[in-house]
């Protein structure tokens, strides 16, 4: 008994980690993403205003670096419990209640992300088949931006998954019981 | 019937206290399986929503926020906003409107407004003993001024479907948006009078205080300064501001302030993020619920529904404004003027009701989606600002829900509030 | 037996003429199906973005969408011919268009991407440059200056005359044109009264620069599975309204410059002279550049060059 239930923490472990560290993969890209969108933003103005040189392409490929911030922080935001639901009624639930709505979100993480997997492939799949291209200066394939979508998908189905393996070995769903928001610790308002 | 059989199943699902973004999307989609048979493409509908250049504004004003907040800069600025205000009653929430005013006036978005002075003003306000429920209260609903004060990207996008000058919307959006700033800061005198604990006045300023408090925030006090003025004088674009405030933060944050190194932009950009992906993924879900409608064709049977019953341009009006209520309690911003504006126009058209004065009613009622729950991007915004219980952040903004109910019943009244700005310029 | 539900998605606002033309088409059809063919509109983007309705289509999430001949430009280079600088703005070629081989060889490169298109609604042949600060009169005028662009094709036009194409998203160009962000506004003639440009520009070109074709397009598989009677009454009805957009395009263009006028903007429109000036300046670098863009380019210049 005893060593089926280290086996099972042990492999729930691994898969957090692996999770964990997709997660914090997404997230570190999203982060670049972000800043590289500030640099472009920045250049953008600064080759129009000052050099009289309009760029014409940074605004396209902003556009899918947007796609890329919120696809690819998903997992990680979800991991630090930043997903917000409406707490009203589970706030006053007891401690069983309050893992069963949880295991319920999970899951409806789980199926979400699942779904956007499996539908965003298929769109990817007929995006290329017809050879779409943007209407922008990039001349971008649609497929490659579009891939975003069930990437960011599966990323956010592995980190619940994960999620509810540390519940099935009673651990607490979320990293660290959840995340600090956009406060530091210290100036936390309660 | 259809309508409110789905409002209900929606209301249900999101109690249970799933992700929202998931209560939407899954609810959507089984919409779409149940009525065409299959997914309605739905991770199309997902990358187009997310897919919008305009929208940057969010996250980058975001990492103004964050950059802000851990190069202290947010601090100076707030207890110089102490030092000005601190013998009025309810002084900071005073000041904290007046900030969202300030700031709506950079920027288009309302979720950035309240992201941006609630990092700021939740913790100070607390900290100088404000109850946590006013102050979530105040920067919630302060910051839906965003929108109403120019510039606006929900008045652009209105203005785009509806042909109406944009430079009218924005005109006409002064009036009523100073006016509403005016109650939401009667209003933080008001509670704080009623209050049985109210906030201890201190003395007014001494002149040299005032200085020095103005001093030691200079350069905070200059990043509005730099952003309004480059986007006035055609530097930059509405979007591209947010960009250049990051940026101008991020300066005044390395050089004036110092001790900002790489490492703490790296933890603001992921900071960000994380918040952005949340508001997002929301925005996106409730962009497929807003298509889910569209496709069953409810808005349109709505709008039909009020105008075969003959009820004239006022009874029409309160009709819209109802229906506008509803919807803007599960949706947010775009989606509600995409699927109701085209549906609308004709009618307006017939009963002579002034597109910019119908405009502003929008908005205003846009304004009123940000903080009515279930889905209220403002609240989600204080939500993941302070992590609060939401009851607490619902109990916070619901006499502003009222007062803003006020303002728009006073906008109804007087269509001159909205119309006479514009009217005295070349906009009509 | 229930109607056949026709949807067509598109973004333009209701107000626009060529809106106003779909909506006479819906009507239409259900007057010629005796109400068989349910025709349901989605405009201003509200079901689809512009550049999604392609795909929704050709994945059956709707039936039919309007989309602007140049958003293909990428994807179907030779859609662009009919938007090249001063080529296809003379109105005896916008008359002999549909049914013309040309027609039918952008209908079949449509084909070939997944969308069977059904009519073409002649949009603009009209396009105005505005500016606040000083007219743009002579070719020399737009050195230097930052002007909106419309797509990397036409924008080679504007380049070799010494302009400088910015792109941004439409619903900013009006703020933009008011601080200054850009100098200068290039669009559809009529769209500058509808956008009300003229609030924020004091001074407008009328040229023959380009034309724009809006055009309707239904999912093959819905089309050929239609009783034959409803798709006759369909194809008929959008041959109507695809004759019947030319003078309306026409009217609407007409109206704008007295409207444009009214509302204070001093316009100049180009004398004939002019618009060879213009011609020979803007026109060669975007047809060289138009040529080299698919293998199928140079033919659709030789056909359009047979009407
Ligand atoms: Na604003
Ligand atoms: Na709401």
């Amino acid at each position: 008994m005893g060593g089926g239930r280290r086996a099972a923490e042990r492999a729930v472990a691994v898969l957090d980690g692996i999770a964990a560290a997709v997660g914090w993969i997404g997230v570190a890209l999203a982060a670049a993403g972000l800043l590289a969108s500030l640099a472009l933003v920045g250049y953008s103005v600064a080759m129009r205003y000052f050099l009289n040189m309009p760029v014409p392409w940074t605004d396209e490929l902003v556009g899918y670096l947007l796609v890329a911030i919120v696809m690819l922080a998903a997992a990680d935001s979800l991991r630090r419990g930043e997903h917000i639901g409406v707490d009203v009624l589970t706030e006053r639930l007891g401690e069983r209640g309050r893992r069963i709505t949880a295991a319920f979100g999970l899951l409806s993480v789980l199926v979400t992300g699942a779904a956007l997997a499996v539908d965003g492939w298929d769109t990817v799949a007929f995006t290329k088949m017809l050879g779409i291209l943007s209407t922008g200066y990039l001349q971008m394939p649609m497929h490659i931006p579009q891939a975003l979508v069930p990437i960011g998908g599966a990323l956010l189905a592995l980190a619940a998954l994960a999620g509810l393996a540390r519940m099935a070995v009673g651990r607490p769903p979320l990293e660290d019981g959840g995340g600090h928001g956009v406060l530091p610790p210290s100036a936390k308002a309660e | 019937m259809t309508f409110l059989l789905i409002l209900g199943g929606v209301v249900l699902l999101l109690f249970t206290g799933l992700p929202i973004f998931t209560g939407l999307g899954l609810f959507s989609a089984g919409l779409m399986l149940a009525t065409q048979g299959d997914l309605g493409a739905v991770s199309e509908i997902v990358f187009g929503k997310l897919n919008t250049y305009l929208l940057v504004a969010i996250p980058l004003f975001t990492l103004m926020a964050h950059v802000m907040i851990r190069g202290r800069v947010v601090d100076d600025l707030y207890g110089t906003a102490h030092t000005l205000t601190r013998h009025l009653p309810g002084g900071l929430g005073i000041a904290t409107v007046a900030a969202c005013t300030v700031f709506a006036a950079i920027s288009g978005s309302s979720v950035a407004t309240a992201l941006t002075i609630g990092a700021v003003a939740i913790p100070q306000m607390i900290r100088y003993g404000y109850d946590p429920k006013a102050a979530y209260g105040v920067v919630a609903a302060g910051g839906t001024l965003g929108i109403l004060i120019p510039p606006s990207g929900p008045m652009v996008l209105y203005g785009v479907v509806s042909d109406t000058s944009i430079g009218g919307l924005f005109m006409a959006g002064v009036v009523p948006g100073m006016l509403i700033a005016g109650i939401f800061a009667l209003w933080c005198v008001v509670q704080d009078k009623l209050s049985d604990r109210p906030v201890t006045r201190e003395p007014a300023p001494s002149a040299r205080e005032v200085a020095a408090a103005l001093r030691r925030s200079f350069w905070a006090l200059m990043l509005p300064v730099i952003v309004l003025g480059g986007m006035y004088l055609g530097v930059f674009t509405a979007t591209e501001a947010a960009g250049v405030g990051a940026l101008a933060a991020l300066l005044v944050a390395v050089f004036a302030y110092r001790g900002f190194g790489w490492r703490d932009l790296w933890e603001s950009a992921v900071d960000s993020c994380r918040t952005s992906s949340m508001l997002f993924m929301i925005l996106a879900a409730a962009g497929v619920f807003g298509h889910a409608l569209t496709k069953l064709r409810i808005p349109q049977e709505m709008v039909e529904l009020v105008a075969h019953l003959g009820v004239g341009p006022i009874g029409f009006l309160l009709a819209v404004m109802l229906l506008l209520f509803v919807l803007g309690m599960f949706l947010e911003t775009i989606s509600i003027i995409l699927i109701t504006t085209p549906v609308v126009l004709p009618v307006m058209a017939h009963l002579n009701i002034h597109p910019i004065w119908y405009g502003i009613l929008l908005t205003i009622n846009l304004e009123l989606a940000l903080i009515t729950p279930p889905v209220g991007m403002n609240l989600f915004t204080i939500k993941a600002i302070t992590r609060a219980p939401m009851e607490q952040i619902i109990r916070g903004v619901m006499p502003y829900v009222l007062l803003l109910l006020l303002g728009l019943g006073l906008v109804m009244a007087f269509p001159g509030l909205a119309l006479w700005l514009p009217g005295t310029m070349a906009f009509r | 037996a229930d109607a056949t539900v026709m949807r067509i998605s598109h973004q333009l606002p209701p107000a626009h003429h060529i809106a106003k033309l779909v909506e006479q088409f819906a009507a239409d059809v259900e007057q010629r199906t005796g109400g068989k063919v349910d025709v349901q509109t989605f405009g201003s983007e509200q079901a689809y973005k512009a550049d999604q309705n392609h795909p929704a289509v050709a994945r059956g999430q709707v039936e039919a969408a309007v989309s602007v001949n140049f958003q293909w430009g990428n994807t179907i280079p030779e859609m662009n011919v009919l938007t090249l600088p001063y080529f296809f703005t003379d109105l005896k070629r916008i008359e002999k268009f549909p049914g013309s081989d040309l027609n039918k060889l952008l209908d079949a490169k449509l084909l070939e991407k997944g969308v069977r298109s059904v009519a073409w609604f002649y949009t603009t042949r009209q396009s105005i440059f505005t500016s606040a600060k000083a007219p743009l009169l002579k070719v020399e005028d737009f050195k230097g200056i930052k002007i909106r662009g419309l797509n990397k094709l036409v924008d080679n036009g504007l380049t070799a005359v010494g302009a400088a194409p910015a792109a941004m998203p439409g619903s900013e160009v009006y703020q933009a044109l008011q601080t200054g962000v850009i100098d200068a506004g290039l669009t559809d003639l009529s769209a500058a009264y509808s956008r009300k440009f003229y609030e924020v520009q004091k001074y407008g070109t009328v040229t023959p620069f380009f034309s724009v074709y809006f055009h309707m397009y239904v999912n093959p598989k819905w089309w050929d599975g239609l009783p034959a009677d409803q798709r006759t009454a369909i194809a008929e009805a959008a041959a109507k309204a695809e004759r019947d957009a030319i003078p309306l395009t026409e009217k609407t263009a007409e109206d704008a410059v007295t409207q444009l006028r009214e509302k204070g903007m001093t316009l100049h429109v180009q004398t004939p002279d002019e618009v060879k000036a213009f011609e020979a300046a803007m026109q060669p670098a975007v047809l060289e550049a138009f040529r080299k863009s698919s293998a199928d380019a140079p033919k659709a210049i030789d056909l359009a060059n047979k009407l």
